[in-house]
């Protein structure tokens, strides 16, 4: 994205962001709670309308682009986990929706990469409970899980981790580095990084809608990230 | 009693068949927004001396696809774009009633549903009405079920959202057209929403659930149906009371459940 400006309302929220990622890099988004880092996500995402600016998705302008089955998006949280129940294979599944035509049927090769997008991120045990019976960390899982089984080039987290236990960052860790080595890359919004934080090869800090800093992860302890003096000191 | 009963279990199958939809996505309301929309269609349609089934389907039609739009325009106020549209729908029908002047017992066939007297003529338009919602709903619902459960998701992995939000919108409306006929206007948008918000309380995943409100949909028309013939009661009183009481019971399952 280029110098992209963003309004809620008559309020900016994001000021004249530049903003590029890489082919196979692993990209950080640091910042304190309300600096813009899910705005700016949803901008590139096109989830939100920029104010200036222009925003382009492999080359070509969100509002045109159409090659979606190369983008995974993994929201903040469950939007739907008490409506009406659903397993956890369903979730999942619903990632390769668009995938078939809207006449078409999952095949073997949709059931495959279900299958084994649900041990990747060791769900496979669960894949028949309802979503809404697991701890927060699982469902994030779940999330992360439907955005993978659709084999994107680029997959977007919305920050992942925040309730998933240690253990489990250690394999989503292994996750994300396998997934690196592929040659995906991938923006993560974090507010802490947690177990991935050795993966980390380039950081961007948001600060109130501006980038602060965007480089090789210097000193990238919490605290640094909401540190007023960040920005200038990195 | 036959062409009740085939009408009966028809809309017992189409209206949870979308109805699941719209649970999902919480917009309960928007049933009865529509039906008011319908209730304007079935005023006119008795003003004009036309189908006053057709112009209620017509009618909710449009409104769906209003509430559609207008929710998709301001996003944060679907409920303000509900209200809009309801009473719009009401103030339009008692406005349209005002004009001509329209016996209260056929308005109140449709107010309160008149599933014994309908004609052969309505139920060819409830079944065509009813194949058509239950098909779609069928052939769509891995992307129906992705949208209603991932809106932005859904938009992210280059599902056409917009465009299928207006088909659930359209199919709720024409199954809401056609419900209209059996438990009323008044009633037509427990018939959507009830069978599921019972049978979701027991079962895990989407498929079941679906599957069993559709059951739950028809064994409730069937059963409300017969119990009003013997009894003597309105029928769309008996088959709306059938489905309270079957959320009540499977309320009082899942929570035995759960102690047990």
């Amino acid at each position: 994205m280029e110098r992209v400006s963003v309004f809620f309302g008559h309020q900016q929220v994001l000021w004249d962001i530049d903003f590029r990622l890489y082919r196979g890099e692993f990209a950080v988004l640091l910042g304190a709670n309300a600096s813009g880092k899910t705005t700016l996500v949803k901008t590139l995402l096109g989830l939100i309308p920029a104010a200036s600016g222009r925003t382009c998705l492999f080359g070509e302008p969100v509002e045109r682009f159409k090659h979606w089955a190369r983008i995974g998006y993994v929201p903040q949280r469950l939007t739907a986990a008490s409506g009406v129940p659903a397993t956890v294979e369903e979730v999942v599944t619903s990632g390769r929706a668009a995938r078939v035509g809207l006449l078409g049927r999952y095949g073997p090769s949709d059931r495959e990469a279900v299958a084994r997008t649900l041990e990747l991120v060791d769900l496979a045990q669960v894949k028949s409970s309802p979503v809404a019976s697991l701890s927060g960390g699982q469902q994030q899982r779940v999330l992360i899980a439907r955005a993978l089984a659709a084999e994107p080039d680029v997959l977007i987290l919305d920050e992942p981790v925040a309730s998933v236990d240690l253990p489990h960052q250690e394999g989503f860790a292994k996750t994300i580095d396998a997934l690196v080595g592929e040659g995906t890359s991938i923006l993560m919004v974090a507010h802490s990084l947690g177990a991935v934080q050795r993966l980390v090869e380039r950081a961007v800090v948001l600060e109130r809608g501006r980038v602060a800093h965007d480089g090789p992860p210097i000193d990238l302890e919490l605290e640094h990230a909401h540190h007023p003096e960040f920005g200038q000191r990195a | 009693m036959i062409r009740a009963l085939i009408a009966g279990a028809l809309v017992g199958m189409a209206a949870p068949a979308v109805g699941i939809y719209i649970v999902q996505r919480r917009l309960s309301l928007m049933g009865d927004g529509i039906g008011h929309v319908a209730f304007a269609g079935v005023a006119a349609g008795l003003l004009l001396g036309v189908s006053p089934i057709m112009l209620a389907l017509a009618f909710a039609m449009a409104g769906a696809i209003t509430i559609e739009v207008l929710r998709s325009r301001q996003r944060t106020e679907s409920d303000i774009a509900l209200a809009l549209v309801f009473y719009g729908g009401i103030a339009g029908g008692v406005l349209l009633l005002g004009l001509g002047d329209v016996s209260t017992i056929n308005l109140n066939s449709y107010l309160f549903g008149s599933v014994l007297t309908v004609s052969v003529a309505d139920l060819w338009v409830v079944s065509a009405v009813a194949a058509f919602v239950v098909l779609v709903c069928f052939v769509l619902r891995k992307h129906l079920f992705a949208i209603a459960y991932d809106e932005e998701v859904a938009r992210v992995s280059g599902l056409p959202v917009r465009g299928l939000n207006i088909l659930v919108a359209v199919l709720a409306a024409l199954a809401i057209g056609a419900t209209a006929k059996v438990v009323g206007i008044l009633l037509v948008a427990s018939m959507l929403i009830l069978p599921v918000a019972a049978v979701q309380q027991l079962t895990r995943s989407f498929r079941a659930t679906t599957y069993a409100s559709i059951g739950l949909g028809i064994v409730a028309s069937i059963g409300g149906l017969v119990v009003a013939f013997y009894a003597d009661l309105f029928p769309s009183a008996t088959i709306v009371l059938l489905t309270i009481l079957a959320f009540v019971a499977t309320s009082l399952m899942s929570r035995t459940k759960l102690v047990g």
